[in-house]
């Protein structure tokens, strides 16, 4: 018995018209499911576009530029299907879901008819060029310099922390314009192309030995002005509006991403001969978190647009760090051990430390939820 | 699943914590602790008015037949003012237990005075060897070899016939004019009411919240109905529930009260609530809170609607509410100073009922193991 099927789901019953959307896809990803790895980028790339082709992507946009126009708990059943099909993710994540709705919030009219469609089949692939190694938590501070040459900028800098970089034909990217006004007053969002002359990058190896992220180095890269989305210097606000609806969906996926490892970690406690009560009621107490985390998406719905998504993903670090050691722990001395393969317990347990640190420190987090949800006090 | 709130629920909320700000703030409280009763019961008289101890009773009785989701609302806002149990023992334990097991005389004796608020009842399960496990409350009779006390834990004479049985943590005993003892019976439970039980109120640690041990003889006891433990089990998990909702109630109130309080304290110059160590404290406390209030939400939805999964879920918001009002009673204390160290200030009070509440129908390792073994691990 798995402990996420439908009799130990959460979640009660939906309406009917839910229940007919959830069937729906259910049967189509039946019908069309394939299995690849992370690693596989062909494989997931063909898979984006048969999504796409059968119109089961880019539910939430607007259906002039290939959306569905669906509501947000149809793409709450959305996600939880593809969870439990188990699918490969689609290769053009980034894209998905950060550059498509910033350019669905802040791009021109030809924008949009120019980069949403091929970034929901997944014929151009983007990457983010936001934090830099000296302007992280405090991105305000990116120094990378856009300087005014006729119709074009001439872009120099560095990028770092970037997911499939050495994929993207495009980067959404945060860049100084005019370092006289104040900070967040003085940045552009570009749409670069990452095939013009003086873009490089450099893989990032991290903490699990692979290189998930990259470094991204501008040298003199000649942008047309035109790529700018929105005007000069409202780059800040750009960036602000990049989570936006999917913010929403980004904390009920990995909510759900974590009741497939609290399962798989059940499975392999069966398997093995159970745990002893510590590691039990742990267990138990981290299936509790899990569970809520899941409610709490439900019960927040739209307001995740907003800054109650910081909570569910400071939850959701800690929920997710916290079971990756206790599989860990399980394997007693074997823990000391590297195994090839990702998937173990040992790769879940140093991917996991990044957890508190990516998209969003839980210090920055925290900060957030205090301020805007709590109203206390600016610093 | 619908967490939202009907217009209905809604307006009721309001005039929930409407009442109990004003029937119950701080000062009757602090009477309750030494006026031998008088301020519970005048309290108990004003929310009998307005009909809040027949919200679970079936109409036909003279209830009002409502849902464990309105409960769980309605004892959220009394976990924000620190009410006595009588609630609880008499309108959703001994209640629900009559309701469920108690034969139809007992119903019709009993549910219409508990519903009119002329009866205040308690229920009586803990007994020392079996905790809240009902499955392991011991038979009695003693025919197939066990231990034959009584099944509940009174010493076995030397005759073999039944000694006195204690049961022990009986809520709101003292004050109690209906208090009904479960005795084991096979695979059944037994309800019956002591003719002359003793009660020995015990010292609390939460002074708001009476305690006692309650000592009978089971041939001098009434039989007022019998079930299956099953349905004894629904009835302590709908109580598990309420408390739970009870529970993040007054965490929610400690977030609120230390909130306004860091705001206004100001210490280098500044509101201290703009020190990050402060906000990060009262960002965990936001954070186990909206955890436990939405596990409670979905306990009581599912006690209404799909009552197969009631033990899990009441498991799941037991052991969120415990941790969220423990964090946010030792949280609340510390932003506060000095000040909330104070028997003053009521944060104690608060202290007290999360620690005793935590205890109370399950620990978090008891709950914790209830999950376990109901997901299979």
């Amino acid at each position: 018995m798995s402990v996420t099927s439908e009799e130990n789901d959460p979640r009660l019953l939906y309406t009917t018209e839910d229940a007919a959307f959830r069937q729906r896809f259910r049967n189509w990803l039946e019908a069309n499911k394939v299995t690849a790895k992370r690693s596989d980028v062909d494989a997931r790339r063909r898979w984006q576009k048969k999504l796409f082709d059968a119109g089961w992507i880019g539910l939430s946009w607007p259906s002039e530029y290939g959306g569905q126009g669906a509501t947000l708990r149809q793409e709450f059943i959305y996600n939880e299907e593809v969870a439990r099909a188990a699918g490969p993710e689609p290769l053009n994540s980034i894209g998905l879901l950060i550059a498509g709705p910033a350019i669905i919030a802040c791009g021109s009219e030809e924008q949009k008819k120019r980069y949403l469609p091929k970034i929901l089949s997944g014929e151009e692939i983007w990457c983010q060029g936001f934090s830099e190694p000296n302007a992280g938590s405090d991105l305000a501070s990116l120094q990378t310099r856009a300087v005014s040459d006729g119709d074009d900028y001439l872009v120099t800098g560095q990028k770092i922390w970037t997911s499939s970089s050495r994929l993207a034909d495009f980067c959404l990217l945060l860049v100084r314009t005019d370092p006289e006004r104040p900070r967040h007053k003085g940045i552009t969002a570009l749409a670069v192309d990452m095939k013009s002359p003086g873009v490089s990058v450099k893989p990032l190896p991290q903490i699990t030995g692979e290189a998930e992220f990259g470094e991204m180095f501008f040298d003199g890269v000649r942008v047309p002005k035109e790529n700018g989305i929105w005007p000069e210097n409202e780059g800040w606000l750009v960036a602000m509006k990049t989570f936006t609806r999917e913010r929403a969906n980004i904390s009920f996926r990995s909510s759900l991403q974590l009741q497939k490892s609290f399962d798989s970690l059940v499975e392999s406690a069966r398997a093995e001969g159970g745990l002893d009560a510590a590691a039990r009621q742990k267990l138990a107490e981290v299936y509790v978190d899990v569970q809520a985390l899941q409610l709490n998406c439900e019960r927040f719905g739209e307001q995740l647009y907003g800054f109650h998504s910081s909570m569910i993903k400071v939850a959701w670090a800690e929920a997710n760090q916290q079971l990756q050691e206790l599989g860990l722990d399980r394997l007693g001395a074997k823990a000391a051990l590297m195994p090839e393969q990702e998937g173990s317990w040992q790769f879940g347990y140093l991917r996991s430390r990044g957890n508190s640190i990516e998209g969003g420190t839980a210090e920055i987090l925290r900060g957030v939820i205090a301020e805007r949800v709590l109203g206390l006090p600016r610093k | 699943m619908n967490f939202s709130l009907t217009e209905d629920q809604e307006l009721l909320r309001r005039s929930e914590r409407e009442l109990l700000a004003s029937e119950w703030p701080s000062a009757a409280m602090r009477r309750m602790l030494d006026d031998s009763g008088s301020a519970s019961h005048q309290f108990w008289l004003k929310i009998s008015e307005t009909g809040w101890p027949a919200l679970m009773i079936p109409e036909e009785y003279g209830g009002l037949g409502s849902g464990a989701y309105d409960l769980a609302l309605l004892m959220e806002e009394m976990g924000r003012r620190l009410v006595p149990g009588t609630f609880l023992s008499t309108a959703v334990l001994a209640a629900g237990a009559l309701q469920r097991m108690g034969n139809e005389e007992a119903r019709r004796n009993y549910l219409p005075g508990i519903a009119e608020g002329r009866v205040k009842a308690t229920l009586a399960v803990y007994a020392p060897n079996s905790g809240w496990d009902l499955g392991a409350l011991r038979t009695s009779g003693g025919t197939d070899g066990q231990v034959t006390n009584g099944g509940n834990d009174g010493p076995v004479t030397d005759d073999g016939n039944e000694g006195p049985v204690t049961k022990s943590f009986v809520p709101d005993a003292a004050a109690a004019d209906l208090i009904i003892c479960v005795l084991r019976e096979g695979d059944d439970v037994r309800l019956v009411v002591p003719h002359d039980p003793k009660i020995t109120a015990l010292e609390t640690l939460d002074p708001t919240r009476a305690l006692a041990d309650v000592t009978f003889d089971p041939a001098e006891a009434e039989t007022i109905g019998e079930g299956a433990i099953d349905a004894l089990q629904r009835t302590i998990d709908i109580a598990t529930v309420a408390l739970a909702a009870e529970m993040v109630g007054g965490a929610a109130e400690l977030l609120e009260v230390t909130v306004a309080y860091v705001k206004a304290r100001r210490q280098f110059g500044r509101p201290v609530g703009s020190f990050q160590a402060v906000q990060h404290r009262a960002a965990d406390m936001l954070i186990s809170l909206e955890k436990a209030r939405s596990a409670v939400y979905y306990a009581a939805i599912a006690a209404d609607e799909q009552p197969e999964r009631l033990a899990l879920a009441s498991s799941m918001a037991k052991v969120a509410a415990n941790k969220a009002y423990r964090f946010a009673s030792q949280q609340a204390i510390q932003l506060h100073g000095g000040i909330g160290f104070t028997w003053e200030q009521d944060l104690h009070f608060y202290l007290k009922r999360a620690k005793a509440s935590e205890f109370s129908l399950g620990s978090t390792a008891w709950h914790a193991e209830r999950i376990a073994a109901q997901l299979g691990f």
